[in-house]
């Protein structure tokens, strides 16, 4: 059946953007700028990046101040020796969640890049740990295999302390090096100012005009940041062959599935869920979003400075529906790379649900701003409750909603993260 | 009002929809006539509704929803709960599932849900409670726990019960009717129980590659949204009347293809006569998305587009939610009576979104979630 709701498939390498359809795009959207109604978006922050600026960078240096906090942060767990997964929640969260703080931005072990406090992040992990143990022990509520909180303080407490903080220190790691793509975001739809001498810190981050230079080498980007939104970004955009989906094949794979559908899209190749959640570490409790990250960056081209950069967890916690919005139009328009959608699903905001259920992992893979200011995304859903429940309709694979639904639902989960 | 125009458009909007999935993910969000014809969805009018005298089922006539306002009240206890109240006892189930608690005034009964369980439905009208809990890995077949409101007495409907629920399934509360999925074999069928007296029977059966769900029980009939299993790309689904131990098609969906694109229906016993309202998704790929219409004797009314999985029958009447249709529209609750469409609950504006109607039988309670500020209220019924 043909499918126009998305633009022809990306290839490994990057297409060049054939400039007439960026030209014809862009004077549509100017003619219709001025009718087109903004509704609840009056809050967005237009971007203010100087043209020096990226709108995403690669990967970064590791400096000797980012391995001096590496070095503290890993040893400081290290410290505590065996962590027994019988502690209470809160002494559990204050043991594995632990934060490090890179060129002023904090990054939490297991949560990623937060405006909030060490502090905060442990007691908002400790008291979402508590509901999960009370609700697991009664057995509630459905899972689609998004790991809960006391999963993920007990997967990390259970390991061996060696162990635990070779996998820190590569979290840590890999969150320094992206440092500077949180920068960006930050600056570019929250409006916070970049630091003195970012650009010369982060040539990663640096704009260049050289579209066609290999991604695995370049240190550079190939984008430059928008002057406006309304230039920047088009009323609508899809990526992925929308042929390109599949049910999770179990009732804890919705990590799998997401990530096979994020990689099918990137190398067009089939690859199994199996795999996938072998590469992320997927339990029967689930898969934790810094390994739907990990893998990301590790497995697909996504990450490369054409597309998205280097993925990062990102808590949107105090982000505006304009903000967070502002960030899916980036990911689809600009970086054309898929996003790693982590709802809480429940049924007020999922109507098609029989019941409430557990987090979950969804690609977000296309937005439309209509005319009459709706906001909509388009997303490939893993979750075939059909396949487990006969009281339920098929539900297709390939889905648009309204975005505010994902947003609420992105930002009542208990980590209330996305992965861009 | 005869507007033929925007009801073939629509009407072959939905045909389209139906008979190949929509490649137009961006097409407009509402496939309403009323939009086209320029009816507000998110904002009521006092334009008379649709003059039943004129739709058929090739031509519905349009309805446009007059303004009648319940008296709304900020609803206590809601966040991250789902309440149903009926004014003297309210149930409250968190999100989750994990606990309940229902009320009288200033009485509390924490429910007990049984380890290992989540409560997956909770139901409420003037004479009973019933919560309905579901294993988490969805084994074992449910459990509901009927509460006779007046007397405290309880009513126990599991696995052991004739007919015994199974697993999954949709649960629907009328009176003292309360209908639940069974298995006979391998086929799947509709239980009904009648709380009151303990008399149980078994209903219509699909076959063993079917479903149901959405069932709607009224004094004017039942109906259920009956679809096909296994399916890797589409599944047909039909809303049915139920007649006796048969499923009968509502005989009212405009379009054969329509059918397949079934959401939920009712029937509804209004001023005129026994009537019906059902609902069908005109774009697969915008599941969440449906248009509703209604029949009253042999009259056709399109009432436009609505949210799917919203309809609640409710004090004889049928409600359904419409989200808001522009960015700085308002979300609406919307009441048809068999004779006439109104606007009884309008939401804070900006990309606004019903999440949830519950009927407490005397009373309806929701909640709205906006850019403009979100509230849980409740209004006893007229």
């Amino acid at each position: 059946m043909p499918d126009t709701d998305t633009q022809a498939p990306v290839s490994r390498q990057r297409r060049p953007r054939p400039r007439t359809v960026a030209i014809g795009a862009l004077a549509l959207l100017l003619a219709a700028a001025p009718f087109v109604p903004r509704g609840g978006d009056r809050d967005a922050i237009t971007p203010s990046a100087t043209p020096a600026t990226s709108t995403t960078a690669g990967l970064g240096r590791l400096t000797d101040e980012m391995r001096a906090e590496i070095d503290a942060v890993v040893a400081e767990g290290r410290a505590l020796g065996r962590v027994t997964g019988k502690s209470m929640p809160g002494e559990l969260a204050r043991s594995v969640v632990r934060c490090a703080v890179f060129e002023g931005q904090r990054y939490c072990l297991g949560s990623g890049w937060t405006s909030a406090s060490e502090s905060e992040v442990q007691a908002r992990m400790a008291g979402a740990a508590r509901v999960a143990a009370r609700t697991t022990s009664r057995g509630s509520a459905e899972r689609t295999g998004d790991v809960d909180a006391a999963e993920l303080l007990q997967r990390r407490a259970a390991m061996a302390p060696a162990r635990r903080a070779r996998l820190e220190r590569r979290e840590l790691v890999d969150a320094a090096r992206s440092v500077a793509k949180v920068w960006l975001l930050r600056h570019e739809i929250q409006g916070v100012p970049l630091p003195d001498g970012f650009l010369d810190r982060h040539p990663e981050a640096r704009a260049t005009t050289d579209t066609n230079t290999d991604a695995n080498t370049s240190a550079t980007s190939s984008k430059a940041a928008p002057a406006t939104r309304a230039a920047a970004y088009p009323a609508s955009a899809a990526i992925l062959d929308p042929r390109h989906v599949a049910a999770q094949n179990r009732t804890y794979w919705c990590g799998p599935a997401a990530l096979q559908m994020i990689q099918w899209g990137f190398w067009k190749k089939f690859v199994r869920q199996r795999k996938m959640a072998r590469l992320l570490g997927t339990t029967t409790a689930g898969t934790a979003i810094t390994d739907m990250v990990r893998v990301i960056n590790r497995r697909s081209g996504w990450d490369n400075p054409e597309y998205a950069g280097r993925y990062i967890t990102l808590d949107i916690k105090g982000w505006t529906f304009g903000q967070w919005w502002q960030l899916i139009e980036r990911h689809i328009a600009d970086y054309q790379a898929p996003v790693v959608l982590h709802p809480h699903l429940l049924k007020r905001f999922y109507p098609y649900l029989d019941d409430d259920a557990s987090g979950h992992f969804q690609v977000g893979r296309g937005y439309k701003r209509q005319p009459n200011g709706l906001k909509l995304i388009g997303y490939f859903e893993p979750w075939n409750q059909q396949r487990f429940d006969r009281s339920e309709p098929f539900i297709g694979r390939v889905q648009w909603r309204r975005a505010y639904k994902s947003y609420r639902a992105n930002q009542v989960h208990f980590q209330h993260n996305i992965g861009v | 009002m005869r507007a033929w125009l925007p009801v073939a458009l629509v009407l072959a909007a939905a045909a389209a929809g139906c008979s190949t999935e929509s490649s137009d993910p961006s097409a407009g969000t509402s496939s309403s006539p009323a939009g086209l014809a320029g009816t507000s969805s998110s904002s009521a009018t006092s334009t008379p509704s649709a003059d039943p005298g004129e739709g058929t089922a090739a031509s519905p006539s349009v309805a446009t929803a007059v303004d009648d306002p319940l008296d709304w009240a900020p609803q206590p206890g809601a966040d991250g709960a789902t309440v149903t109240t009926n004014g003297a006892w309210t149930l409250t189930v968190p999100d989750g599932g994990a606990s309940y608690t229902l009320s009288e005034g200033d009485r509390a009964r924490p429910g007990d849900v049984p380890a290992g369980r989540q409560v997956v439905d909770g139901l409420l009208n003037d004479r009973w409670a019933v919560v309905v809990t579901q294993d988490r890995q969805e084994e074992q077949p449910q459990q509901a726990t009927a509460v006779e409101l007046a007397t405290g007495r309880e009513v126990v409907v599991d696995g052991s019960s004739q007919p015994p629920t199974t697993t999954g399934g949709t649960w629907a509360l009328d009176g003292d009717r309360l209908a639940y999925a069974t298995l006979r074999g391998r086929d799947y069928c509709l239980a009904i129980l009648d709380l009151a007296s303990g008399r149980a029977a078994t209903g219509p059966c699909v076959g063993a590659r079917e479903g149901f769900n959405g069932v709607q029980l009224s004094d004017a009939g039942d109906a259920l949204l009956r679809f096909d299993l296994g399916a890797t790309q589409r599944s047909c689904r039909t809303v049915v009347a139920v007649e006796g131990q048969r499923l009968a098609p509502f005989p009212t969906v405009p379009a054969a293809k329509a059918r397949c694109g079934g959401a939920e229906g009712a029937w509804l016993e209004g001023p005129d006569g026994v009537g019906q309202i059902w609902a069908v998704v005109p774009q697969e790929r915008r599941f969440e998305e449906a248009h509703f219409y209604a029949r009253t004797g042999e009259e056709y009314v399109d009432l436009g587009p609505g949210d799917n999985g919203t309809l609640t029958l409710c004090g004889g009447a049928a409600y359904f939610a419409r989200s808001a249709q522009t960015g700085d529209g308002t979300a609406a609750l919307l009441r048809w009576d068999g004779t006439e469409l109104a606007t009884v609950y309008e939401s804070h504006p900006g990309q606004a979104v019903i999440a949830g109607v519950q009927c407490g039988g005397s009373m309806l309670t929701l909640t709205s979630l906006a850019t403009g500020g979100d509230e849980t209220v409740t209004a006893p019924l007229r």
